[in-house]
């Protein structure tokens, strides 16, 4: 039952007012500041002709929009970025899941495995980039040797459109597949184990147990991970500009476009203009995420 | 002053959405009282102790102790001691340092002697020396639950209130418990409110029972009281183990009969007018009535044993003595012993 | 109906740890009976009962399951049903397909599952539940699904562990005699575990008592509770536990520790040997014509009254009278003087080390 205790003697109800005014200011003060005014300075940009170095701005109306919505590099920056995406989150929960039913039971060096897994997860994805720059290069690069050894013609990895984005993906694979991984363990760790002694008296074969009982099970918090991990791939810059810079476009994911319209090219107005029409899908995410985690919520509540 | 009972409570009501928990509880707890509040699930005792205990505000209704108006006391200011049902100890510490928490707290500030002396007391009483130095996470669940009575015992509060504390041990831990909680509870002279849906724990260890069904009062009185006399069929089921055989009856030829005509004691009532007759299972003799009974079952008990018999319509328990071999088929004759039907008219 | 339907034999739990479950049990259970393995938390029931479903590997002993050895067998290939005390219901699958689960796992054919689990929801009273989650249930209803599930697949031996132990008193009883009535109705071996020496009594064709991993006494509930083998079973089974009296015998007369006139006991041995007797044999007195002592507190419990004794050497004694009965009452409040008669045909006889003199 969600009822709240409220301590503290009389006038619970009447404590509001200034006091709770005074608490809550200072949080406030900062939102205002670092998000709500530019979240309206960003809207307000949209509508005018702002460049960066260029002295003064007039209103152009919804020209800006317009052009997101003509010029091809703006939508083809938003498949590059769904495709990303798909790919990337698929891709890291197939494989986290995987690790983690290898991972999930009790050995010697667990702990440590673990551990050597999650430091791509800790290391900042810049570095991790350019990291992935010494590995991927076309003629040193430990990558291609390996691939050499095998005596297959290695791919140009940083130079070859048509690998440009896979090495892009590898490397944000390899990153965050170790999340997943945690993920996974843990929702595998929350599902009792009565359930299989049950399943396994009820003699179900180990392929049932695993469809009928493990995978609904664990899905929810699998989800869940999917999502935010949507939500934090769709931001991909970092790795983006280590490995083929922010204007190649093979690679150019809406972060990328951002970029360069609004820094390397200037064009202030019109990239707010794009960030105002990602802000409205990225809204439209997270509304579906809240709704979803609001009902896994109320369903866990309902019953133990 | 003196004349206020240690907690009295008028016209408590809480509803929870859909679900009416407390529907104008009145109850009281004089200063040396052990009060057993008796439920099933769901009856709304453990929303009672919490809103006693000021963990929920109450829709309506007020909360006072010693004669002062509570109702809004924040917990601490209420110095009761709350024992959950689950057993909520903090997982990492030792058993002695859960025990010591709160006595440990600001508002009381004991001398250390003092603290060693009452957690040497209370693990002696509830036999958990052994376990002081464990971490509490390493308990089984029996060790638990004493180890979270200790840590309501160990309080001097004004009030103890106890929500099913013995639900999850062992049978036989549980019967030694109850007799000590009692005996506790005499020794301290610190008043309690016991809550439970065990019968036998509320009828062995009450001052006074309050029936609680479906967040409102059905009877109080002390266990003879309700035992003898319960005021609704629904009370009467509450109590004795096994339970108490009810029938639906109706008054003919100077009888209140079964659906079958099965007479069950003797009726005053105009012919025609129907009733709820409750006989115990010790007052339904195995023979010397005018109506066969089928045994179906027969379960023994050690110092007696409880045949499921089909009987005035429906089943009926009867208890028959430990030496009695009487297999499954054996037709009984119950008579009800004189003057022990129970008839609640309507 | 086989004798041996199923044989524990010498069957032993060691844990990695060390920790000694079982030290070595020997059952043979017949075809069709209902055993409980009654005793406290941590005596092995529960091991004992998990050994027999495959859930823990014996490591000690065999276990043979229709003159199959399955010590090693995993639990799939062993064909018992069972009922666990939390239930273990999916809680992702609705009620019907909760009790389908074993029909499906074995490959039943759906019209033929859907007809099966029709007939156990019927028969158990859950037919308005099948649509539910399990989540929406009651411990009463959730416990007849669990029950439900272990039986649609009709195995050859039911197992359950303490599957009434988190319930409401009455919604216990009820279920009680369901599983009673059910086991008879299809006359399926069953072997359950209980702390609750009440539920053990009222089930069981065979009451086995144990502690310490270890069978102190096998038995019918009657016998179990009227001749008990040691002290530890005449503690255990029977609420109030039996009472002990210390003493010495000498001449066909014993005499207790405590005080009092001595009571018959031919063929005892002389020296020192202890009385047991249930509270039922026991009465009060005036404090001459018994084993003095003091009342030291009273329960009622609807329909009898239980008068805690205080004896000369400490020890407590409980005498069990009915309700009905008066005659006790003007001497039984808190600190009164009191004597306890014996009634000689409750008498039972002990050794100092606990074990009973009966048998000889």
């Amino acid at each position: 039952m969600t009822t709240a205790a409220a301590p503290g003697g009389g006038g619970r109800s009447g404590s509001g007012g200034w006091g709770a005014a005074a608490v809550v200011a200072p949080a406030l003060i900062l939102l205002i500041a670092f998000n709500v005014f530019p979240l309206f300075y960003n809207l307000i940009l949209s509508f005018t002709s702002a460049e960066l170095g260029v002295e003064g701005w007039t209103w152009v109306g919804t020209r800006n929009y317009q052009r997101v919505f003509e010029r091809p590099e703006y939508s083809a920056a938003l498949r590059t970025t769904a495709l990303f995406v798909f790919l990337a989150v698929v891709c890291e929960l197939a494989l986290g899941f995987v690790l983690a039913l290898a991972l999930h039971r009790r050995f010697a060096g667990k702990t440590a495995l673990l551990t050597a897994l999650l430091i791509p997860m800790m290391l900042p994805p810049a570095v991790m980039g350019l990291y992935a720059n010494l590995l991927y290069d076309g003629d040193y690069g430990l990558l291609n040797q390996i691939i050499s050894g095998f005596g297959v013609a290695p791919p140009q990895w940083r130079t070859d459109p048509a690998w440009k984005l896979t090495a892009v993906l590898i490397v944000d694979v390899w990153m965050w597949t170790p999340f997943m991984l945690l993920i996974s363990l843990a929702a595998l760790g929350s599902v009792p184990r009565h359930l299989y002694e049950a399943a396994e008296v009820d003699r179900a074969s180990a392929w049932m147990v695993f469809r009928r009982i493990t995978i609904p099970l664990c899905a929810p918090l699998l989800a869940l991970a999917a999502l935010l991990r949507t939500t934090d791939a769709l931001k991909q810059f970092d790795i983006v500009m280590a490995i083929t810079g922010p204007n190649d476009q093979a690679t150019q994911t809406v972060s990328a476009l951002l970029y360069q319209g609004l820094f390397a090219d200037g064009k202030v107005g019109r990239g707010s203009a794009y960030a105002c029409v990602v802000l409205v899908l990225v809204i439209a995410l997270a509304t579906v995420c809240t709704r979803y985690l609001d009902w896994l919520a109320r369903r866990q509540g309902r019953g133990a | 002053m003196t004349d206020h009972p240690r907690l009295a409570v008028a016209g408590l009501t809480k509803r929870f959405g859909a679900i009416q928990a407390l529907a104008g509880v009145d109850l009281h707890v004089g200063r040396d009282e052990l009060v057993v509040v008796l439920g099933a699930t769901g009856a709304g005792k453990t929303t009672l102790l919490r809103t006693i205990a000021g963990l929920e505000t109450p829709d309506a209704g007020s909360v006072a102790f010693d004669g002062a108006e509570a109702t809004s006391w924040n917990p601490a200011a209420r110095d009761v001691a709350l024992m959950f049902q689950d057993f909520a100890l903090y997982p990492d510490w030792t058993v002695r340092r859960n025990l010591e928490f709160p006595l440990r707290a600001p508002a009381r500030r004991l001398p250390e002697s003092e603290i060693t002396q009452r957690i040497a007391w209370v693990a002696e009483l509830l036999a958990i020396g052994h376990l002081l130095d464990k971490p509490s996470t390493r308990l089984s669940g029996g060790q638990m639950q004493r180890v979270a009575l200790g840590r309501a015992l160990v309080r001097r509060p004004r009030l103890f209130l106890l929500d099913e504390p013995l639900t999850n041990l062992d049978a036989k831990l549980r019967e030694r418990l109850r007799l000590e909680i009692a005996a506790l509870r005499r020794e301290l002279h610190t008043p309690m409110l016991y809550v439970t849906h065990d019968q036998g724990e509320a009828l062995a260890m009450a001052d006074r029972i309050v029936v609680l069904i479906a967040g409102r009062v059905a009877q109080v009185g002390s266990a003879e009281d309700i035992y003898d006399r319960p005021a609704s069929p629904e009370v009467a089921r509450l109590l004795g183990h096994p339970p108490i055989n009810l029938i639906a009856a109706t008054a003919s030829d100077g009888f209140w009969r079964a659906g079958d005509g099965t007479p069950l004691a003797p009726a005053t009532a105009t012919v025609g007018s129907r009733a709820t007759i409750g006989i115990r299972p010790e007052h339904l003799a195995p023979n010397g009535g005018p109506r066969p009974a089928q045994i179906r079952v027969v379960q023994h008990h050690g110092a007696y044993q409880v045949a499921t018999v089909a009987w005035a319509g429906g089943e009926s328990h009867v208890l028959l003595p430990p030496e009695a071999a009487l297999p499954i088929g054996t037709e009984l004759h119950p008579s009800v012993v004189q003057d022990r039907a129970l008839i609640w008219p309507g | 109906m086989s004798k041996d339907f199923l044989v524990l034999d010498q069957v032993a739990k060691t844990y990695a740890d060390g920790t000694v479950a079982v030290r070595g049990i020997d059952l043979r259970i017949a075809e069709g009976e209902f055993v409980v393995l009654l005793g406290p938390s941590g005596c092995g029931k529960t091991t004992t009962l998990r050994m027999v479903a495959g859930l823990e590997l014996a490591t000690g002993g065999t276990i043979r399951l229709d003159g199959k050895d399955v010590t090693g067998l995993p639990p799939s290939q062993r064909d018992v049903g069972f009922v666990f005390q939390f239930y273990a219901l999916y809680p992702h699958l609705r009620v019907a397909d909760n009790i389908a689960f074993p029909l499906v796992a074995t490959g039943v054919p759906p019209r033929e599952r859907k007809e099966r689990v029709a007939a156990v929801a019927e028969s158990l009273g859950i037919t308005g539940l099948l649509d539910r989650s399990p989540r929406q249930l009651s411990g009463g209803d959730r416990q007849r699904v669990s029950l439900a599930r272990a039986m649609v697949r009709r195995p050859r031996v039911w197992l359950m562990d303490e599957p009434l132990g988190t319930l409401d008193a009455d919604v216990r009883d009820t279920l009680r005699d369901f599983i009673r009535e059910q086991q008879l109705a299809h006359r399926v071996t069953t072997l359950y575990v209980t702390h609750d020496q009440e539920e053990a009594m009222a089930l069981a064709d065979r009451v086995v008592v144990m502690d310490a991993g270890l069978i102190q006494q096998a038995g019918p509930p009657a016998a179990v509770y009227d001749r008990p083998a040691n002290r530890f079973v005449a503690t255990f089974v029977g609420s109030p536990g039996m009472n002990f009296l210390p003493g010495a015998s000498g001449e066909g007369l014993f005499v207790p520790s405590a005080g009092g006139p001595g009571i018959a006991a031919a063929g005892l041995p002389p020296g020192p040997a202890i009385l047991g007797i249930r509270a039922e044999h026991l009465r009060l007195t005036t404090v001459g014509a018994g084993v003095p002592g003091t009342v030291a507190g009273g329960e009622y419990l609807g329909a009898w009254r239980l008068v805690h004794v205080r004896l000369g050497d400490g020890s407590l004694a409980v005498v069990r009278s009915p309700s009905s009965d008066r005659s006790d009452r003007p001497a039984s409040a808190i600190g009164d003087a009191v004597g306890l008669a014996i009634a000689p045909a409750g008498v039972r006889w002990f050794a100092t080390d606990g074990s009973s003199l009966e048998a000889r």
